[in-house]
């Protein structure tokens, strides 16, 4: 066949695909396949992969999924005027269009038996793999909209059991200032209902299955699900399916890993240019996480830390920022573990807060003036000798010394919060500042961890900025601040016990979904956050890289050690990431849904690796396993978005390659290939694969 | 607004169907070269603004306004320029010297913010930060009104040179700016696959795209899209060679001081002849000089700048098109006169100086002053609103502009500030 020939014939394939056919083309069409050997090898490839797509996309969508799979596809309610009617209401183009695809596959399997001689392909023995036949007749989707929660297993999202608080109180709501014990998270669900009363908004409605459960792995274990686990929970009829996902999300050695990553950015930043030895940092701060150590240990042991970058990975917090007098520490300990905002009154008096004088930078500074970064020739991993570095503390400390606006020096001693320290050979300026930050009902430093760990997990802190907490800026919900913090000391800083029970809470299992009755709950919009709905949250870049790797299996396909996934993740990270150069050490970032980072995303070597289709990678195995193009299409929206491929995705899968047929040329087979691969760098690069939804 | 067709034709797509064509082609390929010339001179006639960043506060006091005789006057001596009789400069400064005739100093900033994420912000808003809205760089607001009026252009109308961080804010991802290393590299910028390939997976996600958008959860899905078309064009676009500082000569190179910092600047002048409106360069040097200012400048900071700066100014000459440029130079703000105990000197907002001209404002002139010490302003005083408004002046984007932040309110382009009167007349 000439080339010309071909995109004849293509045409008219199309044309009977379409049913627009007529007679003579018929004539035609029937001529060519009787005549010529590979106009009928494309006549059957051809209408084969039609009758598929058709089959799929009239079923897919809306009949043929399971009752719980439907359920989980909660997009398609939006898209489903677009969808012929399911078949039990009997409308026509629907009807016409399946028969139409039967009739395909019917004819098709005679001319496959005739022509191959048995060897038809496997797809045409019955309907698409994991399908029962005729479940579609038997099993009209339930309801249709996928977030009626009526489709849906309830879940009890106030289980005494599963949250780990002993409930004293059943499930009577117990509203008023003073928090009963142990139904803490009865009170935030009653407070947040409270205040979306006031303002006359509505939560958004139950976050589908499988938006929760993207969330809750990007939110624990910092990276998506793969789609077995999808495939699973969906399956899962358990009705504290939930709860257990969280208690075996909570225990895994990613929850560790994951917040260990949080805090060291937030700690010593990403920037690679730092001469610290910032894996020995995750190291120390993976171990707390892991053993579960009260917050206040692990602060104390960063405040308080001794010795050389590669000993004590706590002590690098430190040997970061005690450079240009212990400024940036000051500033560093203040916001990241304070959330208070007091570097502009290293100079002058706190703009708005007039009791944050230049006092409270000085004093607390002063704890960091007993405190040398020493350093020395060390060996490095490889025997090869480096510098190490290392604090040391001596027996006595300075005191430090400021001048104010109107030119006088000042001397400051070691104070905080009103509170001083003896002075003395035997004490340790530092060790006091530990001790002095976790002393109290609810110190600062309970409140710090609690507006970040909440703004981590909904999207928006208590504050806005989460890092600016004072007098000057009130928290949006105090009462439930309040009570947080004084549970979290309670239970002596337990993190994982905090993180359950924000887990349990009702706002961590609504919808994102904005609805007409929330619009105003849009703090996008600079007004005070409600929390009617769970906030999209853009994936930080190590949730973004960890997720690639987990979607592609890029990080099995390659050069395999962890170490090696460990470097490559840094080098990744680092194209983003650059120091400034002042004295807060702070740094600036291109990770922020601009050009650089849609370049990443569309061109980078992680992506073209994952849509390459070698070996080893995750595309490779589902191009491989012998379902459907759909299935193997739903199976790549699985592993990248958690969730059932909408009918417009089918609808435009269907055309590619369609297209890819028809204008390159390409075979069917692999212009099916093609197309899967296009679709699987598509949803890599959409935004919903770029956010927490 | 669909992602797979371009917003227009680009040149090279267009030659390509040209040459494809053959013989009928003749007429449209002498066509071409007309538009072309004429393309030349169109660019030359079109506005830019070239921001040069002294990140982490220049010490003002010891380069464009010094104090000779008083205690907080420094090591350094003021020397003539080519500029009125009352702009001085410093002696570390000559080559820049000789052509400020072209520039001015606006030496009465007075602009409150003395930390340098508020100053950063300030300065490049006009707007003091807040958390209720995130306001837009000068650049992005730049890009905002004049990239749609440039539609020959494919690369960001808003391109950052060694630098990056300051945000579009309510004017979208969309007019961010485009961050590029020292050395005009860009990674990621090569497809790996040919344009059909590329339209065949960008219609894909556009289904995608759009089933999310359908889902309501607010309008990131929205800005995603823009930037994924402006990845397109810049990826098929020639004007990627703006990028190429090798490409020129070592005469050019040499005449701009051989330095990372000269590059830049070079790079800046390649990508305003291409068309773009904003080009910010960071000024590589750290200038939060609390420790050892003098021995800084003199070795490192002041020579490199003395060169690039004036290496720039020259050559925008030379294009042609330094009166349709505007410069400016400055950090978040000036240093304490005071000098401190570690000869260094402090954040201090309260009496600066900046560096400013091209794009027609008047040059060699002294704007404003400060009192002996250079403590006290004795003139009117300045804030970054009546900076950039006189930037947007020159840039002929009316000073009437309102903005709408995302809720709704009424924002006025340079925070309503008045052009510098001495800068424009």
């Amino acid at each position: 066949m000439t080339p010309r020939d071909r995109e004849h014939f293509l045409t008219l394939l199309d044309a009977l695909c379409d049913e627009r056919l007529d007679e003579a083309g018929h004539a035609q069409l029937e001529e060519r396949v009787a005549t010529d050997g590979e106009a009928r090898t494309l006549y059957i490839d051809y209408l084969l992969l039609h009758g598929c797509l058709h089959w799929d996309a009239v079923e897919g969508g809306a009949v043929a999924l399971p009752g719980t799979l439907a359920a989980l596809q909660d997009d398609s309610a939006l898209s489903r005027p677009a969808l012929p009617a399911p078949v039990a209401s009997g409308r026509a183009p629907g009807r016409r269009r399946w028969a139409f695809a039967g009739v395909a596959c019917a004819l098709l399997a005679a001319c496959a038996l005739w022509l191959r001689n048995g060897e038809g392909p496997q797809q045409l023995a019955g309907p698409p793999e994991g399908r029962p036949e005729g479940a579609n007749e038997l099993e009209a989707p339930p309801g249709g909209d996928a977030d009626d929660d009526s489709a849906l297993p309830r879940v009890r999202l106030r289980d005494p059991a599963a949250t780990g608080i002993a409930s004293t109180t059943g499930d009577d709501p117990a509203p008023g200032p003073a928090v009963p014990r142990g139904d803490l998270v009865a009170f935030i669900d009653d407070r947040l209902a409270a205040a979306w009363t006031e303002a006359g908004v509505q939560p958004s409605p139950e976050a589908a299955d499988s938006e929760w459960l993207r969330r809750v792995h990007l939110d624990l274990a910092g990276r998506i699900p793969d789609a077995a686990t999808v495939e699973a929970f969906l399956q899962d009829k358990n009705p504290r399916k939930r709860a257990a996902v969280v208690e075996r999300l909570l225990n895994e050695p990613t929850f560790a890993t994951h917040f260990a990553t949080v805090w060291s950015n937030l700690l010593v930043g990403r920037a690679p240019e730092r001469d610290i030895d910032r894996d020995a940092l995750v190291q120390f701060l993976r171990d707390q996480f892991h053993r579960n150590r009260p917050w206040s240990e692990t602060v104390g042991e960063l405040v308080a830390a001794e010795g050389a970058d590669h000993e004590n990975g706590a002590a690098n917090f430190l040997l970061a920022h005690l450079n240009n007098e212990a400024v940036p520490a000051t500033a560093v300990t203040f916001r990241i573990l304070l959330c208070q905002q007091v570097q502009c009154s290293q100079c002058h008096v706190h703009p708005v807060v007039k009791d944050w004088g230049q006092e409270k930078f000085w004093q607390l500074n002063a704890f960091f003036q007993q405190t040398d970064v020493v350093e020395r020739e060390g060996r490095d991993a490889d025997g090869g000798s480096r510098m190490v570095r290392e604090l040391v503390s001596r027996p006595v400390g300075d005191p430090s010394y400021y001048e104010t606006l109107g030119g006088v020096m000042r001397v400051a001693w070691p104070k905080f919060e009103g509170q001083a320290i003896e002075e003395g050979p035997e004490v340790n300026r530092r060790r006091e500042l530990a001790r002095l930050m976790s002393s109290g009902d609810r110190p600062q430093l309970a409140a710090a961890f609690v507006n970040r760990l909440w703004a981590q997990l909904f999207g928006r802190g208590f504050t806005a900025p989460v890092d600016d907490m004072g007098p000057h800026n009130p928290p949006t919900h105090p009462e439930i601040l309040d009570a947080l913090t004084e549970e979290f000391v309670q239970s002596d800083y337990d993190i994982r016990a905090l993180v359950r029970q924000l887990c349990s809470t009702r706002l961590y299992h609504l919808s994102s979904r904005i609805i007409p009755d929330n619009e105003a709950d849009a703090p996008d919009r600079g007004e005070r956050p409600l929390f009617a709905r769970m906030y999209v949250k853009p994936l930080t870049a190590e949730q973004l890289f960890d997720s690639l790797l987990a979607t592609t299996t890029a990080d099995r396909s390659g050069v395999g050690s962890w170490s090696e996934v460990v470097e490559r993740r840094k080098h990744w990270l680092s194209q983003f990431y650059s120091v400034l150069d002042n004295e807060e050490n702070g740094e600036t970032s291109t990770f922020d849904g601009s050009l650089p980072q849609a370049l990443v995303m569309m061109n980078g070597e992680l992506v073209q690796e994952a849509v390459s289709g070698r070996p080893g990678t995750y595309l490779n195995a589902v191009l491989s396993a012998s379902v459907s193009e759909t299935e193997k299409l739903r199976r790549l929206c699985l592993s990248t978005l958690s969730r059932e491929p909408t009918p417009l995705e089918l609808a435009a899968f269907r055309q590619a390659v369609r297209q890819a047929t028809r204008m390159r040329g390409a075979a069917v087979q692999s212009a099916t290939s093609e197309s899967l691969a296009d679709a699987y760098w598509a949803y890599l690069n959409s935004t919903e694969f770029l956010v927490n939804r | 607004m669909s992602l797979r067709i371009p917003s227009g034709m680009s040149r090279r797509h267009f030659l390509s169907h040209v040459s494809a064509g053959g013989a009928a082609a003749l007429g449209a390929t002498s066509f071409l070269s007309h538009l072309e010339a004429h393309a030349a001179d169109v660019q030359k006639a079109q506005k830019a603004c070239i921001l040069i960043w002294l990140g982490g506060g220049a010490p003002t006091i010891d380069m464009w306004d010094l104090k000779p005789g008083s205690k907080n006057g420094g090591e350094f001596k003021p020397i003539a320029t080519a500029g009125d009789r009352d702009l001085q400069i410093c002696e570390h400064l000559p080559e820049l010297a000789k052509v400020m005739d072209n520039m001015s100093v606006v030496r009465s900033m007075s602009t409150r913010e003395a930390d340098h994420n508020r100053g950063t912000y300030f300065m490049h808003t006009a707007y003091v930060p807040n958390p209720t809205v995130v306001h837009p760089t000068f650049g992005s607001v730049v890009s905002y009104e004049l990239a749609p009026k440039r539609k020959e252009l494919e690369i960001p109308a808003f391109i950052s040179i060694g630098g990056g961080g300051m945000d579009p804010g309510f004017l979208g991802m969309a007019h961010a700016p485009f961050v590029v290393d020292a050395q005009g590299r860009i990674q990621n910028a090569d497809m790996g696959s040919d344009l059909a390939r590329l339209n065949q997976r960008l219609q894909m996600l556009e289904a995608v795209e759009d089933s999310f958008i359908r889902s309501n959860r607010g309008d990131i899905g929205k800005a995603h899209k823009e930037v994924y078309q402006k990845a397109r064009e810049l990826m098929t676009s020639e004007q990627m060679a703006a990028f190429r500082v090798e490409q020129e000569r070592p005469e050019v190179r040499q005449a701009y001081g051989s330095t990372g910092f000269g590059n830049m600047l070079i790079m800046a002048r390649r990508l305003v002849q291409t068309g773009v409106p904003f080009v910010e360069v960071r000024n590589p040097n750290g200038w939060d000089l609390h420790n050892d200012v003098f021995d800084s400048l003199r070795t490192t900071h002041l020579p490199q700048l003395d060169k690039g700066i004036a290496g720039l100014v020259n050559d925008l000459k030379a294009h042609g098109l330094f009166e349709n440029t505007v410069v400016v130079c400055m950090g978040e703000f000036g240093r304490t006169p005071r000098i401190n105990q570690n000869v260094g000197r402090d954040h201090w907002a309260q009496s600066w100086s900046v560096l400013i001209g091209g794009g027609g404002l008047a040059g060699g002139r002294a704007i404003g002053k400060t009192d002996a010490d250079g403590i006290r302003i004795e003139s009117d005083s300045y804030l970054p609103n009546d900076l950039w408004a006189t930037v947007a002046h020159a840039l002929r984007i009316p000073l009437d502009t309102v903005h709408q932040s995302k809720n709704g309110r009424p924002m006025r382009i340079a925070n309503g500030g008045t052009p510098i009167k001495d800068l424009i007349s």
